[in-house]
């Protein structure tokens, strides 16, 4: 009976010891949730993680610069062969295609969304020391600040836009990584809280942030900031909330803290394209880099580019009418093709990789100088009250791209109008122009020749549709 | 006791004389004297020498084992005058020997040996075995010490025992359930063989649990156990077409037989007693569907792959686990069954050498085609109206200018039959070779040791050209035995190749039109087949379509995938006796698994060069074309049990326990790469490309899974009349939720052995008659790691210099194995002598907290999420006959019948489920596809359509039947409503089996009958049709033409898609012969002379024929094929 019980007791114990901690093992090739910020180094990947999944082809890398929104702006030619883009391009939102499409940016978006919640949650829970002093709240800054880009967009996406309907609240607003669905806000509600948000990461990277002047051990917090959500691209964002919101003496009183700041500079012609003697490129800056409040680091861009815009088959810039003969912008960002066409170079590249160090990091401009004069100029005219001269702003900014400046007899409406001519001609590639048209909430817009032929846009159009998924599931428990 | 019966004496001598010429012992014929005083007196002489002179003082006999006493040791001896017996006890018991007088004879033996003779108070040490009239051992069978009711003992796995007597004259009782008890005397023996008889002929013995084995008659559970033998008679290349002939409710799933006869398609959905989960579901489309059972191999879990290339001769018998009394053992794996197989042992005996011959020919069968013929096809899209004007006023003569061309090239004798341009008739073979034997004990310190080294390899080509699948095996086995102590040792190595048809899909030659020509007048084959080829240049056509020649790319590019699979075991077992009765019982297995696939398509192939021209030269294209995938996988899986096992047997109690503890620890890693930029079509190795594919990087995964589990089994059994089986088990994984890291699962079980009772002796009618029950739960786990925990995953690209790390899953913390509550009862009976031999089982499965998918709100974060949830259960009856009319001298005659039915019924469903149901509703509107709904009430296996009244004669168009039961011509997804099931009310096999002397015929049918069928053939291939595809020839015969026609199938004219309608939904009443077999093995006399021992040739034909009340298209991307094999088993 002995060796009985002995062997009986060895056994159990041997079961006791292995099913507690033996069972609790965590895959190498993926990381759980709980062990990732354990260390500032898990902090630093998961803040990384973001910015990647940014640049990922369903958001920044294609669909949001280039291949979704750009298309919509109506400067492109669309190849016949492909019916479904070229319903797109008319506002018809519900091929398959499109529905598809709406349904990756949508779910990337609010996956990006709950990975920063996760983050936040975590690094206003951490009180050990894990980072340098200022460490912390730079990743906390640009958290709160990447969220809050991502939600505006989201919301100029699916709401109603301001102007036609105010009250529109499609976009579940959720701070909390878990099974809840977000809860329903109205645009301005959800505008507010991405202010507050904002607000918080500009004090926090106020003192912090390296762009500002303090330098870090730390590799990470120092690296090339301008490729970070960092303090200005916080004021940046904030100017271009502000002025959706209609605060226009907010909107313009964190532009300028962006102009005056010295740290950015418009580009100067012999930077753009350095040749040799020959006229063979030496090195290229075709993004304007001294111009970028926060360039978004990805390599999808120039390949996206590559195969739809500067390809031989796809998307070509229907005119380039709308640049005066000098305009910097008109022979750094496009080219004619042997069929005749325009292609967009702006994220041009070679695709023998030996020499891409010619090029400029591969970006997506999220947010640029030009936007800030823009939005400071379209502020000034809508709020008498601020002390500044809104042509002034307009032809400073013009001066630098080297066009035509406006008279100083020009009209409020002649302002208003080159203001649009300037959202055409800037952000060609990046998105940004349906918006515009979204935010001033144009019935008809220009056709892409630039002489003065326009298409209409019902207003209905400048939203998309919820994806039919987050309809079926979203809407029946909420509310 | 000291004085011993004359007649036992002269039967004990007897006996010993016997044994001891057997075993080749001396017999010293010595003269006989008187018996008087003896006096010996001897320095340094051998005990020989003392013997003689005790012999020859004596006048005594005198016998003695050569082999165990030692007559040659030098001894120095004085005795005076001391009488015969004092004599010797003085001269041998420093010699550590002893004597015995019988008569007039002296028998010396090793101590211990004789000692019984004695009469002291003696525990003497009785061995042996029990094996059944095979040879076969009989675990588990009990043994007790007649007149000494506290005595007893139970054999092992290896049919050996050992007991302690008083007496070598003792009496054993030996009885296990299903044979005859024998008594055996031991007289003078310590060492036993028997032999037991079963009571009646023909019952399976062991129920081989994996853990332990079982007797069956003492076992609560449902199992079907299929030996070796009687598996490889059925099918001798294909393990699961042989297995599911022995049990109904063993179904492998190829629904609308897609796969048909592809060698290498490994069963991905095998279902025991129906479906117990519900399938995964993203974005509205449904996963497929994967179910298995868990296969443990001696004691291990292993793959279906491995089961499906495992050498079928390396098996000794197969146990289906059915009910919670079987399977619960096996927790949170058991729940979709268990399949125990026991691959074979070495034989004893000296060196035998076996190999088995298995040679195959297939030949496709397209039995099921009904296709159009050339002048047909034309005929159908001439009244279908591809040559009319497609708007009304258009001029159509380009179209019948395509017309006569096509007409033209009909009459000049082009009708390709495209079906059998893939196809061959293939030959397989498969040598199998086992060398084993024996090296038996030599003395005490040395024990038996058996050995077997076994060797197979083989290649099977498949019907489509250049499909195969090439298996190579080699292992060896060892099987120490020594006092308590049996190791076994298993070590095996494996390489599996395979490469896929480059002719692709099969359903690209049902749907060729057979009008086009399949070469040009060079001979050279088309690349794709349209009317410019052979129409005059300046013609214009109306009829533009082409299609891909389906050879050409197999013809002439090297495109290819293969892929390769390394495995290599070792298996240890140790069972140790520690005292009677308790056991320590130990395996252990190491096995690493590798797998590379490789794939290349050439850049040549259309996919990238549409047309025949190749001026697209520009870099970025020619770098992009062509591409290799390569994937790696491997896994090493350490695993490990230990089991304490206690047997006591008091009076008619028999109580037998076990407990153990199992642990696991699997290592996964796998890396693949897709590499583009093949400048040629003739370089096909990885390393020609020039980049990897665009946007594509390497990917893989690293991870460690573990697992633990902790058993338990109590078997109490009264008189062998009264059992109860219960078992616990309390499993943990990594994968679970953190939240419930471990779940337990139990069963109950009780058998009534009614034959057993007094009443029931006096009869012959019956010979066994026994009911049980069982109720307990077992659980299922298909989920992975991200299903429980929130993974932070590595992303591919990085950030400038920096990697980043993106979160993956929701994890569901509260995630737990799903549990089926398993209730069974089953009775089964033998009847005059086995002449009749009935099981019979009713069964009621309740699956709860269903491993669900569920679809989330994108706006979460994420699309899907996995909880428990939904209920479903499964009710049937599953049963098994055999009877055996006819048994002489030469004749046996034995007819089996089997069959099963289930009902599968949703209780509650997911709202995710309910949601999913709409949206595939609006799917079906769309695309024109047959959903799966699921409802409560219903079963997964309903079909849901519009019911259809016809079609009008009028119009020719379809008239449904809403909800309200209004006609309309419109197709609304809402007015779907079950209309049939597809679960066959009886399903299973028969056959029989005619044995006359050596030779052996035997067949096997599968009947299934009353199974509703959605017959997809109707729906897509006579209606709904693309009619510039080749169709069914009904698309032409039986569809509606013109006003007035009563047309089973919608107009001609119609190409718009049709909707799933009842109208397709048919009863379905089948029958196919499985397997015909007759084999012959050559009588022993006729091979005495040659160095042959054994000869046996069979011959087996599958699927001969297949008859169906539905005329569907089977083998859709892969024909079935008819096989006959041959084999030859030839022992040395």
């Amino acid at each position: 009976m002995n060796t009985k019980s002995y062997i009986l007791i060895l056994l159990s114990g041997l079961l006791l010891i292995s099913c507690g901690e033996w069972l609790d093992v965590l895959p190498k090739s993926e990381v759980d949730e709980k062990e990732m910020f354990e260390t500032a180094n898990g902090y630093q990947s998961s803040l990384t993680g973001i910015y990647i999944n940014m640049g990922s082809a369903e958001l920044y890398g294609a669909n949001l610069t280039l291949t979704l929104t750009e298309p919509l702006g109506q400067q492109y030619s669309i190849n016949e062969n492909e019916p479904e883009r070229e319903k797109w391009k008319n506002f018809d939102y519900t091929t398959k295609d499109a529905e598809n499409n709406l349904l990756k940016v949508w779910s990337k978006m609010y996956n990006n969304i709950v990975n920063c919640n996760l983050l936040i949650s975590h690094l206003r829970e951490e009180e050990r020391h894990l980072f340098e002093t200022g460490g912390k709240e730079i990743l906390l800054g640009e958290a709160l600040g990447l969220r809050a880009y991502m939600y505006f967009d989201l919301v100029r996406m699916f709401n109603e836009s301001r102007g036609v309907d105010p009250d529109s609240k499609k976009v579940p607003y959720k701070t909390d990584f878990g099974l809840n669905i977000g809860t329903s806000f109205k645009t301005d509600e959800i505008l507010d809280f991405l202010l507050n948000d904002l607000t918080e990461a500009r004090e926090l990277l106020q003192n912090t942030d390296p762009i500002t002047g303090k330098s870090f051990r730390n590799k990470y917090l120092n690296y090339d900031r301008n490729q970070r959500m960092n303090y200005y691209a916080i004021c940046g964002l904030m100017a271009r909330i502000y002025l959706y919101r209609g605060d226009y003496r907010k909107a313009y009183d964190n532009a300028c803290m962006v102009i005056n700041s010295g740290k950015f500079r418009f580009i100067e012609e012999n930077e753009i394209i350095e040749t040799d003697l020959y006229g063979n490129e030496l090195k290229s800056d075709r993004l304007f880099m001294p111009e970028l409040l926060f360039g978004l680091y990805t390599e999808n861009i120039p390949e996206i580019s590559r195969i739809r815009y500067e390809g031989l088959s796809y998307d070509f810039i229907l005119s380039t009418n709308c640049y005066t003969s000098g305009d910097l912008r008109l022979n750094a960002w496009h080219a004619g093709n042997q069929l005749g066409k325009i292609n967009l170079i702006k994220y041009k590249r070679s695709s023998n990789t030996g020499n891409s160090d010619k090029y400029t990091a591969p970006l997506a401009p999220m947010l640029k100088l030009g936007e800030m004069y823009l939005i400071a100029c379209e502020a000034v005219l809508n709020e008498p009250s601020i002390n500044d001269d809104a042509r002034n702003i307009l032809n400073t900014f013009k001066q630098h791209r080297k066009t035509t400046e406006i008279p100083l007899n020009a009209t409020t409406t002649e302002i208003i109008h080159e203001i649009t001519h300037e959202y055409i001609c800037e952000f060609r590639g990046e998105g940004q122009l349906f918006w515009y048209y979204k935010r001033t909430n144009k019935n008809a817009v220009d056709n892409g020749n630039y002489l003065g032929t326009t298409i209409p846009i019902d207003p209905k159009y400048y939203t998309f549709p919820l994806p039919q998924y987050e309809i079926d599931f979203g809407t029946s428990r909420n509310n | 006791m000291n004085k011993q019966p004359c007649i036992k004496s002269a039967r004990y001598l007897k006996t010993i004389l016997f044994s001891l010429i057997l075993c080749g012992c001396l017999l010293l014929n010595l003269e006989t004297q008187a018996q008087k005083n003896l006096t010996l007196r001897f320095r340094q002489q051998s005990l020989r020498e003392v013997l003689q002179e005790i012999k020859r003082q004596s006048g005594y006999k005198i016998f003695y084992n050569e082999e165990k006493v030692n007559t040659h040791k030098n001894i120095s001896v004085s005795i005076s005058d001391q009488p015969l017996k004092e004599a010797l006890r003085q001269l041998l018991t420093p010699l550590e020997l002893d004597f015995e007088i019988i008569n007039n004879t002296i028998v010396i033996s090793v101590a211990n040996d004789i000692a019984a003779a004695h009469g002291k108070p003696q525990n003497i040490k009785i061995t042996g075995s029990v094996n059944d009239e095979k040879g076969q051992p009989l675990p588990g069978a009990t043994i007790r010490l007649l007149g000494a009711q506290s005595v007893g003992s139970v054999s092992d796995e290896e049919g050996n025992f050992n007991i302690r007597v008083t007496s070598l004259q003792d009496e054993l009782l030996f009885s296990f359930i299903g044979y005859k008890s024998l008594t055996v005397k031991l007289n003078g023996k310590t060492n036993v063989q028997i032999k037991l008889e079963p009571e009646i002929l023909e019952m399976e013995t062991v129920i081989a649990s994996g853990y332990y084995p079982k007797a069956k008659n003492s076992f609560t559970g449902t199992a079907v156990v299929v030996n070796g033998d009687d598996l490889r008679n059925i099918n001798n290349t294909h393990f699961f077409d042989a297995l599911k002939v022995f049990d109904p409710s063993f179904k492998v799933i190829d629904e609308r037989g897609i796969y048909g006869s592809d060698p290498n398609r490994i069963p991905e959905r095998i279902e025991i007693r129906g479906q117990n989960s519900f399938p995964e579901i993203s974005e509205s489309n449904l996963k497929t569907v994967t179910s298995l059972p868990v296969f443990i191999l001696d004691g291990f879990e292993i793959s279906v792959e491995k089961v499906y290339d495992l050498d079928m001769n390396r098996i000794a018998s197969v146990t289906i686990l059915k009910d919670a009394s079987a399977a619960a053992i096996y927790g949170s794996r058991a729940a979709n069954g268990v399949i125990v197989i026991e691959s074979r042992n070495p034989e004893t005996g000296k060196l035998q050498i076996s190999y088995t011959f298995n040679g195959s020919l297939q030949i496709p069968d397209l039995s099921s085609y009904n296709l159009m013929n050339a002048e047909e096809v034309l005929e159908f899209q001439r009244q279908a109206g591809v040559f009319d004007a497609s708007v009304p006023g258009e001029d159509a003569g380009n179209k019948l200018n395509s017309y006569n061309v096509i007409r033209k090239e009909i009459m000049s004798g082009v009708n390709t039959y495209w079906l059998s341009k893939p196809l061959q008739v293939s030959f397989q073979h498969r040598h199998s070779l086992f060398i084993e034997g024996s090296v038996k004990k030599q003395n005490k310190e040395t024990g038996n040791l058996r050995y077997q080294i076994n060797l197979s390899g083989g290649g099977t080509k498949g019907v489509m050209k250049g499909s195969e699948r090439n298996q190579f095996s080699a292992g060896t086995k060892l099987l120490y035995q020594h006092k308590k102590l049996n190791i076994t040792n298993d070590l095996h190595f494996s390489r599996v190749t395979s490469q896929e048809s480059p002719y692709g899909s099969f359903s690209n030659y049902t749907q060729a039109l057979p009008y086009h020509r399949e070469k040009d007048e060079n001979g050279k084959y088309y690349r794709t087949l349209s009317l410019q080829n052979v129409a005059p240049s300046d013609m214009s056509l109306g009829i533009n379509d082409f299609q891909l020649s389906p050879v050409y790319e197999a013809k002439y590019l090297s495109s290819f995938t293969t892929s390769e699979n390394l495995d290599f075991y070792n298996n240890l077992g140790i069972n140790w006796e520690l005292i009677s009765g308790l056991r320590l019982k130990g395996n252990f297995k190491i096995s690493n698994e590798t797998n590379r696939t490789d794939a290349y398509l050439s850049p040549m192939s259309y996919y990238y060069i549409k047309d025949n021209d190749n001026t697209v030269n520009e870099p970025d294209v020619l770098f992009s074309r062509g591409q290799y995938n390569l994937s790696n996988s491997s896994g090493l899986v350490l695993s490990g049990n230990v089991i304490i096992s206690y047997t006591l047997s008091r009076n008619k109690h028999l109580f037998q326990g076990i407990i153990g503890g199992e642990l696991k620890q699997q290592d996964n890693r796998s890396d693949s790469y897709a590499v583009t930029g093949f400048m040629n079509d003739a370089l096909t190795h990885l390393s020609y490309a020039v980049q990897f594919k665009q946007y594509s990087r390497p990917a893989g995964t690293e991870n460690t899974i573990r697992s633990a589990g902790a058993f338990s089994n109590l078997n109490y059994s009264f008189d062998n009349r009264y059992l109860l089986d219960l078992t616990g088990r309390l499993d943990g994984s990594s994968l679970f939720g953190r939240n419930q890291p471990t779940t337990p699962f139990w069963s109950v079980g009780i058998r009534w052995n009614i034959s057993r009772e007094k009443f029931m002796e006096n009869q012959n009618f019956i010979q066994n008659l026994a009911v049980r029950a069982s109720i307990g739960t077992i659980g299922n786990q298909n989920f992975t790691l991200n299903q429980a925990m929130s993974l932070y995953s590595w992303l591919g690209p990085t950030y400038g210099p920096f990697s980043g790390a993106s979160i993956t899953s929701l994890g569901n913390p509260n995630l737990k194995c799903q549990e089926t509550l398993n209730r069974n009862i089953g009775i089964e009976f033998n009847l005059l002598k086995g002449s009749i031999n009935l099981d019979l089982n009713y069964y009621n499965n309740i699956t709860k907290g269903n491993l669900t998918d569920i679809s989330i709100a994108p706006s979460i974060g994420f699309e899907t999420y996995k909880t428990n949830m939904g209920d479903l259960t499964n009710n049937g009856i599953d049963f098994s006959l055999t009877i055996t009319p006819v048994r002489t001298k030469d004749w046996m005659l034995t007819l089996n019948l089997n069959g099963s039915h289930n009902t599968n019924k949703i209780k509650r469903i997911s709202e995710a489920l309910k949601k999913y149901n709409d949206m595939v509703g609006k799917k079906a509107e769309k695309e024109n596809v047959n959903v799966f709904l699921f409802e409560e009430g219903q079963s997964m296996n309903t079909i849901y359509a519009v019911r259809s009244l016809g079609i009008d004669p009028g119009t020719g168009k379809e008239i449904f039947l809403t909800k309200n039961g209004e006609q309309t011509f419109t197709w609304n997804p809402d007015e779907q409503i079950p209309v049939g099931c597809k679960e066959a009310d009886l399903e299973g096999y028969f056959g029989f089996n005619l044995k006359y002397r050596s030779w052996d015929l035997g067949s096997s049918f599968h009947y299934s009958t009353g199974a509703d069928k959605y017959n997809y053939t109707l729906h897509e291939k006579i209606e709904g049709v693309n009619n510039m595809k080749n169709n069914d020839r009904r698309a032409l015969t039986e569809r509606w033409k013109r006003p007035g026609d009563v047309a089973r199938y919608k107009s001609i004219k119609d190409t718009s898609p049709t909707r799933s309608t009842s109208r397709f939904v048919q009863k379905e009443h089948m029958l196919s012969l499985n397997s015909l077999r007759l084999s012959y093995t050559l009588p022993t006399e006729k091979l005495k002379q040659n160095f042959i021992s054994m000869l046996r040739l069979s011959a087996t034909m599958n699927d001969l024929f297949y008859i169906s009340t539905i005329r569907q298209e089977r083998g859709l991307s892969y024909p079935f094929a008819r096989t006959i094999h041959f084999a030859a088993q030839i022992n040395f």
